[in-house]
């Protein structure tokens, strides 16, 4: 009985040793201390030589909670390291020649790339974000306006990580103006590759102060300009290229017409009067037809006016409403065409006539696309309809 | 048999089986071949697997209370019989092999690039061998404890990233060419659907109505897939999800619940491994079952340590890379399913048939 006893626990003592051997976790143990936690990178490539510079802004954890760390004086929140080499995949194996962390880049936020980059192509770029099990496509993705060392290596006010910051810009863009849309991810970029669809991302542009800063210096410093970075306009990409910049206004109308619902707020001149108006956009849909085998692309929008944020005289009674909304529906409509004409000159297919003629009459598409002037002689008619709706805190200015 | 599972565990443990691996080995080609269709392959395949299942339960009927390993020796005698139930057993080691490997390349892949895949192998296979033990109706009760967990959370955070939802995605519809599909994804119904036969070595133990049940069971899967597929075209579109190796775990990662709540494909992993389990633990009591039906050895533990040894080496050795398997899918998959699953019992059931027939005439001469 004892014996059998012994022997129970002995086997019980074999089988907790040699699960104990093989706990998987031994070799994949992680220690946060051991990362070097990844908040934002950029990419740079020499077009000419093919050479790859990463930016990589990783976390500081010491100094994230507090400005000033317990010991060895004040620390910058990010670490920016740059490193070169001919491959991606050859640049972070070579990263440990000077990061004394292991790279863990399932935590960023951001990716920015060099404009000479955009405009030799992303797929190379796209390809190794996608390729990492860690990296997730779903952040943002921008185009630097000006030097890319600059924007990945300036320390900004408000937020202790540039990257917590251009996130947060990118977010109240898309929320509250016409000038961003949620689609500027690195997987709505790969996404459209195949496609050949024309996609616009945001650019971001760098301005620094003095030559060194300290992070503590610029949370000092009241002149939020001197030492910032800026969402400036934005860069249209045909495949994997970028192909042309796009100023505010530009935005306004391409996000419009391609069904963005934010909202937006612009001064606008109607019959010689001045006004503030906010437009948002609350219905859209698009359709397309064949007649004789021409695109007919019709765009119904329904916008929202606000006087919110007039200082202006607004609309009194019906009828001035009326005629504001009329006047609206005149502008934005003859704008709007406007700016379809503008681009479809240049060949730019932004509201994707090939797509919507390809997903809708997939057996007559390569008829009607293959005619190489099917952008121009596409008809596209745009339905715009207005309501005004609200009003600031003063019916009347004084 | 005196032990019986009900019917309820029987369909529980027939859908789980047949998701097993499914979701993320064969996705992405699936959607790579059915494009913005793809949802609709699960529905001819399964009706396939309806079909090939039919000629089972036919085989089964003939044998009441016979498993697949038995059911040999009943038709051809013991010598040849054992042939056939021994190739059987291999069947079942080979696809437990394939789970395992498929297994460790995921979470390599994935979560846990560093461990040695054996070590995968070897943890799945003592929890899978130690319920083994424990007999058919811990595995159909733990199935159905485990089910649930699965159930709700995997439908949960793929309803949580439809915001990235697009109907234009699935345009334009109903413009796949079904046959040359058909021949394309021919892998699909050998696996899962024909690798299935493995549950008739649980017809025996299941309460009256296994036609029904396994049937269900087939169709509540292939809806399962077909929904699946469904929201994954929709939310990643066929470009991506046709070029991701592992589209469900990817479209995961990408939910952000907020700007707080993100990184939960722990979630799907821990789905997806607990389903791979289910696989492993099926195919190991049906290896196990094999030997002990054909041998019934006295010692269950020298057999039962064997086979966790030689499944994990076969875990490790099934193939070299994802490459050769997707190969080897594309090419021998359904041919080497038919074979089993089609072949032998069709086989088996003509030779019952044959032997029937002569019965009968020698009956009628003799009488």
């Amino acid at each position: 009985m004892k014996e059998r006893k012994r022997f129970a626990i002995g086997k019980a003592l074999i089988a907790t040793v040699l699960m104990s051997t093989v706990l998987t976790a031994c070799w994949d143990k992680v220690e946060i201390n051991d990362l070097a936690l990844v908040s934002m990178f950029g990419v740079d490539i020499d077009p000419e030589t093919g050479i790859k510079t990463l930016y990589y802004q990783i976390i500081n954890p010491l100094a994230v909670a507090s400005a000033k760390s317990t010991s060895g004086g004040e620390q910058a929140p990010v670490y920016t390291y740059k490193l070169t080499g001919k491959s991606f995949g050859e640049i972070r194996s070579l990263a440990y020649k000077v990061l004394p962390r292991k790279l863990f880049v399932a935590h960023y936020k951001a990716v920015v790339v060099s404009e000479r980059t955009a405009q030799h192509g992303l797929r190379e770029i796209i390809n190794y974000i996608e390729v990492q099990s860690t990296a997730r496509s779903s952040i943002p993705m921008l185009v630097a306006d000006g030097s890319i060392d600059k924007i990945m290596k300036i320390f900004l006010p408000f937020d202790r990580l540039p990257s917590d910051s251009v996130a947060s810009r990118l977010r109240l863009l898309t929320q509250e103006s016409l000038l961003m849309s949620k689609h500027i991810r690195v997987k709505d970029f790969s996404e459209q590759l195949y496609d050949s669809k024309f996609i616009v991302m945001p650019m971001i542009r760098g301005k620094s102060g003095s030559a060194k800063q300290r992070s503590s210096e610029i949370a000092s410093n009241i002149d939020a300009e001197e030492n910032n970075l800026f969402i400036s306009g934005a860069a249209l990409f045909h495949g994997d290229r970028m192909i042309e910049r796009l100023n505010d206004t530009d935005l306004i109308w391409y996000h419009l017409l391609t069904g963005v619902k934010g909202k937006q707020t612009l001064k606008f001149q109607l019959d010689g009067k001045k006004i503030t108006l906010q437009i948002k956009q609350v219905n859209y849909n698009k359709t397309v037809k064949l007649n004789k085998n021409k695109p007919v692309l019709t765009i119904n929008m329904d916008l929202q006016l606000s006087t919110g944020l007039a200082t202006e005289p607004i609309p009194q009674n019906w009828e001035e409403v009326k005629d504001l909304e009329r006047k609206m529906k005149q502008y934005l409509t003859s704008e709007l065409n406007q700016f379809f004409e503008k681009t479809s000159k240049k060949g730019w297919d932004l509201l994707d006539i090939r797509g919507e003629v390809k997903r809708t009459f997939p057996h007559k598409a390569k008829m009607v696309l293959n005619n190489s002037q099917y952008l121009k002689e596409a008809d596209v008619v745009i339905n715009v309809g207005v309501k005004f709706l609200n009003i600031g805190s003063i019916i009347k200015p004084f | 048999m005196y032990v019986k599972i009900s019917r309820w565990q029987f369909f529980l443990l027939t859908v789980n089986y047949i998701l097993g691996t499914s979701y993320f080995v064969i996705f992405q080609g699936l959607i790579k071949q059915g494009k913005q269709d793809a949802w609709l392959i699960p529905w001819w395949a399964g009706a396939f697997g309806i079909a090939v299942a039919f000629l089972w339960i036919l085989l089964q009927r003939l044998y009441p209370g016979k498993s697949m390993a038995q059911i040999p020796i009943s038709v051809l005698g013991r010598p040849l019989g054992i042939v056939i139930s021994i190739l059987y057993f291999l069947f079942f080691c080979i696809l437990a092999g394939w789970v395992l490997r498929n297994l460790s390349d995921f979470l390599n892949a994935t979560i846990m690039p560093e461990s040695p895949m054996s070590v995968f192998h070897v943890m799945f296979l003592i929890v899978a061998v130690y319920t083994v033990l424990q007999g058919v109706e811990t595995i159909a009760r733990l199935n159905q404890f485990v089910t649930p967990f699965l159930f709700f959370p995997f439908w949960l955070v793929l309803l949580v990233a439809v915001s990235d939802w697009q109907w234009y995605r699935f345009q334009p519809a109903f413009q796949t060419d079904i046959l040359s599909t058909v021949i394309n994804t021919n892998s699909f119904l050998g696996f899962p659907y024909m690798e299935s036969l493995a549950l008739m070595m649980f017809f025996p133990y299941v309460k009256d109505g296994v036609k029904k049940t396994f049937f269900g069971g087939i169709v509540a899967a292939s809806l399962s897939m077909s929904l699946t597929l469904f929201m994954t075209i929709g939310i990643l579109g066929v470009e991506r999800a046709s070029r991701l190796t592992y589209p469900i775990y990817s479209l995961v990662q990408e939910v952000s619940i907020g700007e707080e709540l993100v990184h939960i494909h722990s979630i799907i992993s821990v789905v997806l491994l607990i389903l791979i389990f289910i696989k492993v633990l099926v195919l190991v009591f049906c290896a196990h079952e094999s030997l002990d039906q054909l041998f019934r050895p006295k010692t269950k533990w020298p057999v039962i340590l064997a086979l966790l040894v030689f499944l994990s080496a076969l875990g490790s050795s099934i193939y070299e890379n994802p490459i050769q398997n997707k190969e080897w899918d594309a090419k021998y998959t359904f041919l080497y399913d038919f074979f089993f699953a089609v072949f032998l019992p069709g086989l088996l059931l003509v030779t019952t048939w044959i032997k029937k027939t002569f019965k009968k005439r020698d009956g009628v001469s003799a009488g």
